[in-house]
């Protein structure tokens, strides 16, 4: 589903940003991307997501790659920041339909999907009002309804549940597996490594943006020990390399 | 494309630049008969000041042609509070990152800057209509616009002289971080190219003698004398809306 290779970007004038990652997202994978902060993860997911150029490397998303067919990849795939930036001066549901429009969703398919998340993030009632007025929450609440519009194949998620209420994140993980459990992929960056360890089959590492480790998660955390205390040996033993 | 078009128009709206904008231009419109009209009542009001300093006033003769001057005094200020409110169309996208959402689901660089550009001509197309549309209404109904020579084609020059003005805020908009560096790139290169204008050999092939529709009305010059500015300013905007299009595309949203 996803492949990348080699992939560096560096941002001028700075040593940040990533170097020589590959990793390979496989249909049903809940892949979890985990790093400190500045490691890299937001860098390698804006690149996914084709916000960003990158110096070297590749990045195949379906089996297309994503420099030469930008747009067939960006069909398949779905991007949720961690701060979600949406047109205040748009209701709800204006914006919802403005994504449905640039997606080409039908009329119906989009007012079954709109109604269907809108009841699932109990956010319906609430489309109607300026988005400026909404709260953080409720903002990424429909950066991710707009997310799913389409049925994407990827979700390419940067710190998802940041500002969710416990049942939005229930909600949203219940959505994951069944992205997942349909064909799809699911690629994200966390900080809670407790739901990374519970939702996630891989992880991978980063540190100072190189791969430090990845896998599956049996295969990286082993019996008895936590993601975390594995995450904090992996990063400490890089750091001393 | 439409689909961002729809929302232009819909955050136009709303916050409230569309009608802020067709209220000074309706405004221009009607204030521009209405000058003339109230010039004799005006001069007779001042007579006696005016005698006090020296002056004196005879009976003043108004037409068509001093309600199209007064047109022509105030398009240009109307261009430039329209570049003042629309200076950052661009800009406050890349500042508040909400175009990434939608570069990200697979609307191109090249739609989302023809669908601005459409909406920053069109929006000019209109407002400038308006304003023209009224002045000719009135000044048909109180005067005669026939004394007026060229009159079309004089009003499509200024009409291109905002395009082209619109064109590299576009180009700028495309390059820029900011909105002043936009207002100072746009009202910059504008602001040379009326200085340059300043010297004859150069002013048959610049801009800036397209606002010089006055010339046009009373018979000073003729078409043929603005063809090479119309030609010069043709390839001016096609050259930024190309420019803009490879600088929008590498832009770091």
């Amino acid at each position: 589903m996803l492949i990348i290779n080699h992939l560096t970007k560096h941002y001028k004038g700075s040593s940040k940003g990533i170097s020589d990652l590959s990793l390979h997202v496989r249909p049903g994978d809940i892949y979890a991307f985990i790093g400190h902060n500045g490691a890299g993860k937001t860098t390698t997911l804006k690149c996914i997501a084709g916000i960003h150029d990158y110096e070297t490397g590749e990045i195949r998303i379906g089996g297309r790659n994503l420099r030469e067919a930008p747009l067939a990849c960006k069909q398949v795939t779905a991007y949720i920041p961690d701060n979600p930036d949406l047109y205040e001066y748009l209701t709800g549901i204006q914006y919802l339909n403005f994504i449905a429009d640039i997606f080409k969703v039908s009329a119906e398919d989009r007012k079954e999907r709109i109604q269907r998340y809108g009841d699932e993030f109990e956010i319906t009632a609430s489309l109607g009002d300026l988005i400026s007025s909404y709260s953080h929450g409720m903002k990424q609440k429909l950066a991710i309804i707009s997310a799913m519009l389409h049925e994407p194949k990827l979700l390419i998620l940067d710190e998802p549940f940041v500002g969710l209420d416990p049942k939005a994140a229930v909600v949203l993980k219940g959505m994951m597996r069944k992205l997942c459990d349909s064909g799809g992929a699911i690629f994200f960056s966390t900080h809670v490594l407790e739901v990374a360890e519970k939702l996630c089959n891989k992880v991978a590492m980063v540190k100072d943006g190189r791969l430090v480790a990845s896998g599956s998660m049996e295969e990286v955390v082993e019996q008895g020990r936590t993601l975390e205390s594995i995450f904090m040996e992996v990063v400490n033993d890089a750091g001393t390399d | 494309m439409n689909a961002f078009l729809k929302k232009e128009w819909m955050e136009w709206n709303r916050t409230g630049r569309s009608w802020i904008l067709l209220l000074v231009f309706v405004l221009f419109g009607i204030m521009n008969p209405a000058l003339a009209k109230l010039t004799p009542w005006l001069m007779e009001a001042f007579s006696d000041s005016l005698a006090d300093t020296g002056l004196v006033t005879t009976a003043v003769q108004v037409d068509a042609m001093t309600s199209w001057v007064q047109f022509y005094k105030n398009i240009p200020m109307g261009l430039i509070i329209f570049i003042l409110i629309v200076g950052g169309n661009f800009t406050a996208e890349y500042e508040k990152g909400t175009l990434i959402p939608v570069v990200t689901k697979g609307l191109s660089r090249r739609s989302i800057l023809a669908a601005k550009a459409v909406f920053l001509y069109g929006s000019w197309t209109v407002l400038y209509a308006a304003c023209f549309g009224i002045t000719y209404g009135y000044n048909e109904y109180f005067w005669d616009n026939g004394i007026a020579g060229n009159l079309f084609f004089a009003v499509a020059c200024t009409w291109l002289f905002g395009i082209w003005t619109v064109a590299l805020l576009i180009f700028f908009s495309a390059v820029s971080k900011s909105s002043s560096q936009v207002l100072l790139g746009t009202g910059g290169t504008a602001l040379g190219v009326y200085l340059l204008s300043m010297f004859p050999k150069l002013d048959a092939f610049l801009p800036a003698r397209l606002l010089r529709g006055m010339e046009l009305l009373q018979r000073v010059k003729s078409p043929e004398d603005y063809y090479a500015n119309i030609a010069v300013v043709g390839l001016m905007v096609l050259l930024c809306m190309v420019l803009s299009v490879g600088c929008f595309n590498r832009k770091q949203l």
